[in-house]
Parts: C-alpha cells; sequence; structure tokens
C-alpha cells in the first residue's frame, strides 16, 4: 500500500536528513520506527505527506507517486494518506463530532462547506467513526474538555473520517500515561487489522513496538539499520539505534 | 581578608571591573538625570501650576453648582443629534470591520498569499490609521456633501487603522496546529493559500472570540464615539 523507494533528504545546508530509504507497509500491517532523537523519523513522515519535499526517490501511495505531484493533484493524490501526530491538534471550541467530520473536507467543498456547514451524510459517518474509537457518548462535548488520551481518540477517528488506506503516526503516544498509550497502541493495531489500513508508526517506546508492531524498523542517522519482524528484532540491535544518544 | 556571606575569601575585583562598575554607575545617573530634565521641561512648557487646581477649585465648583438641576428641557433637541452621533459611530465601525477584515488577512503574516500583499495591506492599514478622522472627513465631505454619511465614511476608514491591525494580530497570535492537522487532510485550497473553511473556522474560533466583544462595544462606549463628535466639527454629522 505505501512504498518508499531511494527516498533522500538533504537539507541546503548540505546536512543529510534521510539517506536512501526504503521501506514498504502493506494493508493491515502496523509498522514501528524506533531511533534515536535526530534520527530522522518525523523527517521520513514529513516526507511521506509531502510537508518536505524529498531530493532524490519516490513515495508510492497504492499506484501513485507522489513525488513529482504538485498543487491540487497532490492534494487528490494525498487524500488516502492520514496523519496523527503527538498532539491531538483538535479545534478545541468546536464538538467532537464537528472535529471528526472536518476529516471529511478534503472530499468536499461546497458552497455550505466554504460556509463552515459538514454534510449530514459526513455527520453520521462521524459518528460511526467515534463509536469505533469507543467515544460515541463524547460527540457532543467541546474538543477542550477532552483527556490527552480521549483526543488522540478523536484525532484517529478524525482520521477515519478522511478515509485512509495509509496512516502515519507520529509519536501518537508521547504525551500519554502508560495505560492510555497501551489503549492507543491497541486500537492502531485493531482498525489496521480491521480496516486494512497500512499503519507507519513513530514510537520512542520500545516495549509498545515489541507487544503491537507486525514489523519493525531501526532508522540511525537517516539510514535504515534493520527492518525486520517484531519477532526477530533484538534487544541489542534496539540499543545500537541509541547508543550515540547515550554517548 | 573579605569574606563572603559562605566565609569564603571574597573574590578581588580587577581593575578593569572596577572602571566598568563605575562606567556604568555612571550612564545610569546620567539616565536618570536625563529623565528628569525631560520631565521639568514638560513642566515648564505646559506652565504646570499645580497650586491652582487648590486655589481655583471654587470656580469648579460654581460650575458644577450651576449645572443643577439639570435643564431637561433642552432633551427633545438634543435626543436626535445624540441618535445621530450613535449611529455613525456604529455605521462607522461596520464599515471598518468590512474593510479591516480582508485587509488584516492579507496583513497577517501566517495567511498572507504573498509578501507584497502582506506589506501592501500594512502599508493600507497604518496610512488610514495615520490621516486623522477630520482629514478623511473633509475629503468626504467634498465627495458625497455634507450631514451624517461622510462623518459615517470618515470614521470607517479610519477605524480601518486600528481593527486591521487589531485582527491582524490576533490572526498571526492563533494556534496554527488544528489548521495544520486539518491541511493534512486533503481540505481545498481557495483564493489564498487558506482554505475558506479553514478561514471561516479560524474567524470562527478566534478571532471572534477575542474581539467580537470589543467591535460590539466600541460604538457605545470607545474612540468611535469620540470620533463620531469629533467629525460633528466639519460639518458632518453627529452632535
Amino acid at each position: 500500500m505505501l512504498r518508499v523507494r531511494g527516498l533522500s533528504l538533504r537539507y541546503p545546508n548540505g546536512k543529510v536528513a534521510l539517506s536512501d530509504f526504503e521501506l514498504t507497509v502493506a494493508a493491515g500491517e502496523l509498522v514501528v520506527v524506533l531511533g534515536g532523537n535526530g534520527s530522522g523519523k518525523t523527517t521520513l513522515l514529513r516526507c511521506i505527506t509531502r510537508t518536505l519535499k524529498p531530493s532524490a526517490g519516490e513515495i508510492w501511495l497504492a499506484d501513485t507517486d507522489l513525488c513529482p505531484l504538485e498543487g491540487e493533484r497532490l492534494r487528490r493524490a494525498r487524500l488516502p494518506l492520514a496523519m496523527i501526530s503527538q498532539h491531538a491538534s483538535l479545534v478545541r471550541r468546536s464538538t467532537v463530532l464537528t472535529n471528526v467530520a472536518m476529516g471529511a473536507l478534503g472530499r468536499h467543498f461546497t458552497l455550505h462547506t466554504a460556509l463552515g456547514g459538514l454534510p449530514s451524510a459526513e455527520l453520521a459517518a462521524a459518528r460511526g467513526h467515534l463509536a469505533e474509537v469507543g467515544l460515541a457518548d463524547l460527540a457532543e462535548q467541546r474538543a477542550g474538555t477532552l483527556s490527552g488520551g480521549q483526543a488522540q481518540r478523536v484525532a484517529i477517528a478524525r482520521s477515519l473520517a478522511q478515509q485512509p488506506r495509509v496512516l502515519l503516526a507520529d509519536e501518537p503516544v508521547a504525551s500519554l500515561d502508560p495505560e492510555a498509550a497501551e489503549d492507543i497502541m491497541r486500537l492502531l493495531q485493531r482498525l489496521a487489522r480491521s480496516e486494512r489500513i497500512a499503519v507507519l508508526c513513530v514510537l520512542h517506546q520500545v516495549e509498545l513496538a515489541y507487544a503491537y508492531a507486525d514489523r519493525v524498523i531501526g532508522i540511525r542517522d537517516g539510514r535504515i539499520a534493520f527492518d525486520l519482524p517484531r519477532s526477530q528484532v533484538s534487544r541489542e540491535a534496539v540499543h545500537r539505534l541509541y547508543i550515540h544518544e547515550a554517548a | 581578608m573579605s569574606l563572603d556571606i559562605a566565609g569564603r575569601p571574597a573574590p578581588r575585583l580587577s581593575g578593569s571591573d572596577g572602571w566598568r562598575r563605575a562606567l556604568t554607575t555612571a550612564v545610569h545617573c546620567a539616565l536618570a538625570l536625563l529623565g528628569i530634565a525631560i520631565v521639568v521641561q514638560a513642566l515648564i512648557v505646559v506652565e504646570a501650576r499645580p497650586q491652582d487646581l487648590i486655589t481655583g477649585i471654587h470656580g469648579m465648583a460654581d460650575i458644577i453648582w450651576r449645572a443643577m438641576p439639570p435643564d431637561f428641557s433642552k432633551l427633545p433637541a438634543a435626543a436626535w443629534p445624540t441618535l445621530q452621533t450613535l449611529d455613525i459611530a456604529l455605521f462607522g465601525t461596520m464599515v471598518g470591520i468590512v474593510i479591516a477584515v480582508p485587509l488584516a488577512l492579507l496583513a497577517a503574516a501566517n495567511m498572507t498569499p504573498s509578501r507584497y500583499a502582506y506589506y501592501a495591506a500594512r502599508a493600507i492599514i497604518g496610512f488610514t490609521r495615520a490621516v486623522p478622522d477630520l482629514v478623511w472627513a473633509l475629503l468626504f465631505v467634498t465627495a458625497v456633501g455634507l450631514g451624517p454619511f461622510p462623518g459615517g465614511l470618515a470614521l470607517g476608514v479610519h477605524s480601518v487603522g486600528m481593527l486591521g491591525r487589531l485582527f491582524a494580530e490576533t490572526i498571526e497570535q492563533m494556534d496554527m496546529a488544528p489548521i495544520h492537522a486539518l491541511e493534512l487532510t486533503g481540505a481545498q485550497i481557495l483564493v489564498t493559500r487558506a482554505e475558506l473553511e479553514l478561514l471561516q473556522m479560524r474567524a470562527q474560533l478566534q478571532v471572534a472570540r477575542n474581539h467580537l466583544e470589543d467591535v460590539l462595544h466600541t460604538p457605545l462606549s470607545g474612540p468611535e464615539l469620540a470620533l463620531a463628535k469629533s467629525v460633528a466639527v466639519v460639518p458632518a454629522g453627529g452632535s
């Protein structure tokens, strides 16, 4: 579903952030990316979303290479690609339901939506997405009143409203307590399986990677250190990813 | 040997440290003297005589005394100009908002579609504020004739300076994270790089919340009312 080929990013100052990066995430698969601070994990996700323009390489979303696209063509091609990050980034003064339905705005552009309205079909679908993440009873609550774990669930529901085929998650549990973090990871795993979404998740919590990932990719200095099924990832290999950081 | 508070030998100042400290003290003293001199010259120029407030207080009391009881027979005659003044302020504020909102979007660094539009919008906002309302009133009187209408227009254009800057600064302070998150969902581009729905959401969420009170209160209690009174000098309506 998501294939990255020879992806490289060199900043104007000459620093190489990603070098010849290759990865594949299949539909229904949850792949976790581990690596130290500054290793290139977030840069990888930002390149895939094309928030950053790669210096070289290909990013295939199903049958479309995002790299050469710009403007409206890029926007359309990127619609099946959703992203959640460490902070849920909800519109705090809107209701939970509205926040979720806003995830569908990419598919609708009418005078009604331009003036702030949301299609009734999308509002109904948003209720379904909220039920999927276990927050159906909070639909009418203001987003600003949610806990961190609840807000992250709403962000995931918003990404479901986008009808994604690929979901990128940038440290989605970084600001959550261990129990909430487990909840979110369980949810991502379940969605990957049930909705056949390819999930690429950047984590710092090694234990969560061991518990929930189908495959683990280790990054060090912008390069892939390993790309293995969870069961084959040794503690030592993971430890080596962080050695230079501790030194 | 001198000791510090912990009983350790206090560090000795080198010669250059001593000079630097003396120089700093001298500069501070000079600045303080300069500040005092500025205040004193202001008192001299305005011919400030605070004692006259005490000795002349009976004059103020006499005026207040003679104003009592109020002569309500003048009230009906003042009603119409008063209403006109309030409506000029209201009309001026509405005109100001209509012009200021799009200008503010261009003048906000996080929303503007281009650097040129940013500087142009900032320049217009600055210009409308720099030109006094009375000058605007004179200009509009020559265009549309006497009456309250040119007064309202003058007020509206002059308000653009204040409201435009206020709105632009508010937009710049907005939390962009929800906007970026929605942009990643593929929300569509309209006239500028900002989407209309995002625009609407921003306005609804933050600008309105922060400044709606200001704007709504302005015609009745703020500078607009003072301006509405002042344009009456031109004769552009109001009392």
